[in-house]
């Protein structure tokens, strides 16, 4: 059910980081094996919190004046940077350390190559905030696996970052069980202590109760929907295509387009756009596909409008306006190369790709220019758009930590959700000015140290609300913000939004192939017919009764969407 | 051969001409011209499926990023020659410590699974033996049933062996399937060589030391060659086991290469990737991994392939 593994037009795990745009990912199935998680919390291990529970568990929310941004945050968007970066001008978000100098391991998935542990941005990190943090990295790609071995041993680190699409089989369950409740640390005015982590938004706040207690410290995301339809925009100007603004106007380009003798297709899958432009729920997350509807739970794939963008996205492969290599589904190899042939003008994946795309190409393609193509609703109207989950990535604290131990978290976390313009936020992201990166004309180029060295390990702990700022394409970092601020004009917050929601684990299995079927529908080895008769399976093996189980959630703690 | 030279010549003398038997099977024949091309152009076609994948493995790894987008991926003819992708690959020290790591258990490894494996496989060879039918059914019921994964890693952290190379070597030492070809093959040596033995006065391990060790070289060479191509390859066990990143083996290491090139984008995480290319990377990976097996494969084919059919036979 996620985007991510969806289709090689999806977003990729890393990209998800990088955006802060979410790829929720609930994919069903995961860890059968972990039986050795169980624990003796007797709090309830399914279902959620929100409502007035939720009210008084939430952390206050001070809005963070230190810096203020080019493009302010609005419809949901992240706030945005144009400007740039002036060193002299950054602001000081944490005046005192907070940490007492003490230990603290902290295990984390990691996508690349980890560098030693003993490394100059980690001490100048552990410097700034006063704690000695030991980083165990592990391998992003298996790190499920570790996860699940790790939280059933008795020897859990001090703080385990888990991303939402890790949430499988029994992790959820072994989170309640082994993870502290930091709402005595952090619950209403308590948080003002740590300022940066009194500015993270709400949403992503209540996204991290867990088991009826705040226990994450989140990562806070954009929950306008992040897959965009990416187009050439250099190639559409110089052919004179216009941007489309319904189906039909895009299945006439895709064929003005489209000529596979000359070895040019319009685009690759476009099942994710498709959903959007007929207003189906989001397939982010499990919980993002209910909806109440007349009293009524409705989930997306039981609404006419799925079936409808199943087949209009499979009428395009019909058309032949499709790349080949977009037969492969999954299996299909790096979109990059190919787009930047101009082999197909046009592909979804997630927001952060407008910009990597554009720093791949610079040097050597200086022409090439990628944008976002705005969602387009079928018929030509407004899209409905569903929101995806403010946070998707959460750090948690050993149940068995001291309160020392715990403050020591915060101190970190209170430095790696810095805002963005400030001391603290360049050197998590960015390291020591003259050892990992150099500003030449406003733009932080990185070094080769910085590249080995300040990668995906800090900004695992927290995050700022969602930023994007891109010093060296200020133009690409506008395109998005205000993409994603037209975007939320039209997004809606389905029942479940906000809420981080343990489905009973004996559902967990249900409806895994889903995304096979959708794929094997849309490129036409099944038919619509298939597709109505798993739906109708679907119900019978569970859907309906999941249907009253979400019911009763709903029922019972109310709606976190506003 | 023999059956040819032996046949009575007025045997052939008595037929008509056109029943006369060839003097020698077809096969043996010196090639026509007609079958020497067609020969030559199937072998070349088995040669070309095998090598144009690897040249376009080796040519993709050696090209700037502009080649490999104009060329909309894999790279069929090179344009320009870049090390790009080596250098980035060989920096830091890191590949290299990791293939010290690697070769280091590689072969410790070998030699304690082959060690274990041949005593164990000696011993249960010898049918009658006490415990042999009960020891041997357990190790056969471990093929079907394994604890799976969480109950192996509380094992060897419980062990203390977590953050150790030995974690490396100890879950996987022992392969079972193995230890039943060995076995098969042992079996398979004429009792009589061993009985003569025992009567000269050699104990159980000298006569495995000298007498079913020397007749068993080819199943021990591809029994050691499947270890060693086990170790060489793992790398899960040291994404589970090991924390320390100083201590990975060289493929952990790989992936983590391949993955670099993908994984950071935004967020202040850009490398600025400019002439390599992801895809470049992860052909220069390919082509480090293929390495030591391409260069070992040669001296271990004859073992392997006589080893093979021995373990098809027998196993």
């Amino acid at each position: 059910m996620t985007p991510n593994a969806a289709s090689p037009s999806a977003p990729s795990r890393r990209s998800f980081l990088a955006s802060s745009a979410v790829a929720a990912a609930a994919v069903a199935g995961g860890m059968p094996l972990l039986a050795a998680c169980g624990g003796s919390d007797t709090k309830s291990r399914e279902g959620t919190t929100s409502g007035k529970d939720a009210k008084k568990l939430l952390p206050a929310y001070v809005a963070n004046n230190v810096v203020t941004p080019d493009i302010p945050a609005k419809n949901g968007s992240a706030v945005g940077f144009t400007a740039r970066l002036d060193l002299a001008g950054l602001k000081t978000s944490v005046p005192a350390k907070l940490g007492k100098g003490g230990k603290v391991t902290i295990m984390s998935p990691f996508w690349g190559s980890p560098p030693k542990s003993d490394n100059a941005y980690y001490r100048a990190m552990n410097d700034l905030i006063g704690v000695d943090v030991r980083w165990q990295n592990q391998d992003g790609n298996t790190y499920e696996q570790k996860l699940g071995a790790v939280l059933a041993s008795s020897d859990v680190p001090d703080v385990v970052v888990v991303p939402g699409w890790n949430m499988n089989g029994k992790i959820p369950n072994a989170v309640i069980s082994k993870f502290a409740d930091l709402g005595p640390y952090l619950s209403g005015d308590a948080v003002k202590q740590y300022p940066n982590l009194a500015a993270i938004p709400t949403d992503a706040w209540q996204r991290s109760i867990f088991g009826g207690a705040l226990r994450g410290l989140p990562m806070p995301a954009s929950y306008v929907p992040n897959i965009v339809p990416l187009y050439r925009k250099d190639i559409f100007d110089k052919e004179g295509y216009e941007v489309p603004r319904s189906t039909d106007e895009f299945m006439a380009l895709a064929k003005e387009i489209t000529n596979a003798r000359a070895k040019r297709w319009a685009c690759l899958d476009m099942k994710w756009i498709a959903f959007p432009a007929f207003g189906v729920l989001s397939g982010a997350e499990k919980p993002l596909g209910w909806n109440l509807v007349d009293g009524k739970l409705i989930n997306r794939i039981e609404t006419p409008e799925y079936l409808e963008a199943l087949e209009w996205a499979r009428k395009l492969f019909a058309a032949g306006v499709v790349h080949p290599d977009a037969e492969f589904g999954k299996n299909a190899p790096d979109p990059g190369p190919k787009f930047a042939k101009g082999e197909f003008l046009i592909y979804a994946n997630d927001l952060s790709q407008w910009w990597s795309r554009t720093t791949e190409q610079a040097v050597q393609n200086p022409q090439f220019k990628v944008w976002g193509m705005d969602l387009f609703a079928h018929d030509g109207g407004d899209p409905t758009l569903w929101a995806t989950q403010p946070a998707n990535i959460f750090a948690f604290v050993n149940k068995k930590a001291s309160e020392a131990v715990v403050r020591d978290v915060l101190a970190v976390a209170n430095v790696t959700a810095a805002p963005y313009g400030t001391k603290e936020y360049m050197m998590t992201n960015y390291g020591v000015e003259g050892t990992h990166y150099t500003v030449k004309d406003g733009v932080p180029t990185k070094t080769d140290q910085g590249n080995n060295e300040v990668m995906n390990a800090y900004v695992m702990v927290a995050g700022p609300a969602a930023t994007i700022a891109h010093p060296d394409f200020p133009e690409v970092a506008r395109g998005q913000v205000e993409w994603q601020q037209r975007m939320g004009a039209f997004t809606r917050k389905s029942s479940f939004y906000g809420m981080q929601i343990t489905e009973p684990s004996r559902y967990t299995n249900l409806g895994n192939d889903l995304e096979q079927m959708e794929d094997d529908v849309v490129r036409g080895r099944k038919k619509i017919s298939d597709m109505q008769q798993w739906i109708s399976d679907w119900k019978s093996k569970g859907g309906d009764r999941l249907r009253d189980w979400y019911k009763k959630v709903l029922d019972d703690n109310g709606s976190a969407a506003s | 051969m023999t059956a040819v030279l032996d046949r009575p010549v007025s045997d052939t003398a008595r037929k008509p001409r056109w029943w006369q038997a060839p003097p020698r099977p077809v096969w043996e024949e010196p090639p026509s011209r007609a079958g020497l091309a067609g020969k030559s152009i199937a072998l070349g076609f088995a040669c070309l499926a095998i090598l144009f994948p690897l040249w376009i493995v080796v040519v993709t790894s050696l090209s700037s990023r502009r080649t490999i987008d104009e060329a909309g991926g894999l790279v069929m003819v090179p344009k320009d020659i870049t090390f790009v992708a080596y250098r980035e690959l060989l920096s830091g020290g890191q590949v290299t410590r990791a293939a010290v790591i690697s070769v280091a258990i590689t072969l410790v490894g070998t030699l304690f699974s082959m060690t274990v494996s041949v005593l164990c496989a000696y011993g249960l060879s010898r049918t009658g033996t006490l415990g042999h039918r009960w020891i041997l059914m357990t190790l056969m019921a471990t093929m079907f049933f394994s604890a799976g994964l969480i109950p192996t890693y509380l094992l060897v952290q419980t062990l203390g062996l977590t953050d150790t190379y030995l974690a490396l070597i100890l879950p996987s030492a022992v392969s079972v399937f193995n230890i039943l070809v060995l076995r098969g093959f042992f079996m398979g040596i004429s009792p009589e060589l061993i009985d003569s033995a025992r009567i000269d006065g050699a104990g159980e391990l000298r006569i495995l030391w000298q007498i079913v060790m020397p007749l068993s070289r080819a199943v021990l060479a591809v029994i050691t060659l499947f270890y060693a191509v086990g170790y060489w390859s793992a790398w899960f066990n040291a994404s589970l086991y090991l924390n320390d990143q100083d201590m990975m083996p060289l493929q952990n290491v790989m992936i983590q290469l391949v993955q670099k090139q993908e994984a950071p984008v935004g967020m202040g995480q850009a490398i600025k990737t400019g002439e390599l290319s992801g895809l470049a990377v992860q052909m220069a990976v390919m082509v480090m991994a293929l390495l030591p097996v391409a260069v070992l494969s040669p001296f271990v084919q004859k073992h392997f392939r006589k080893g093979m059919l021995t373990g098809a036979v027998k196993g």
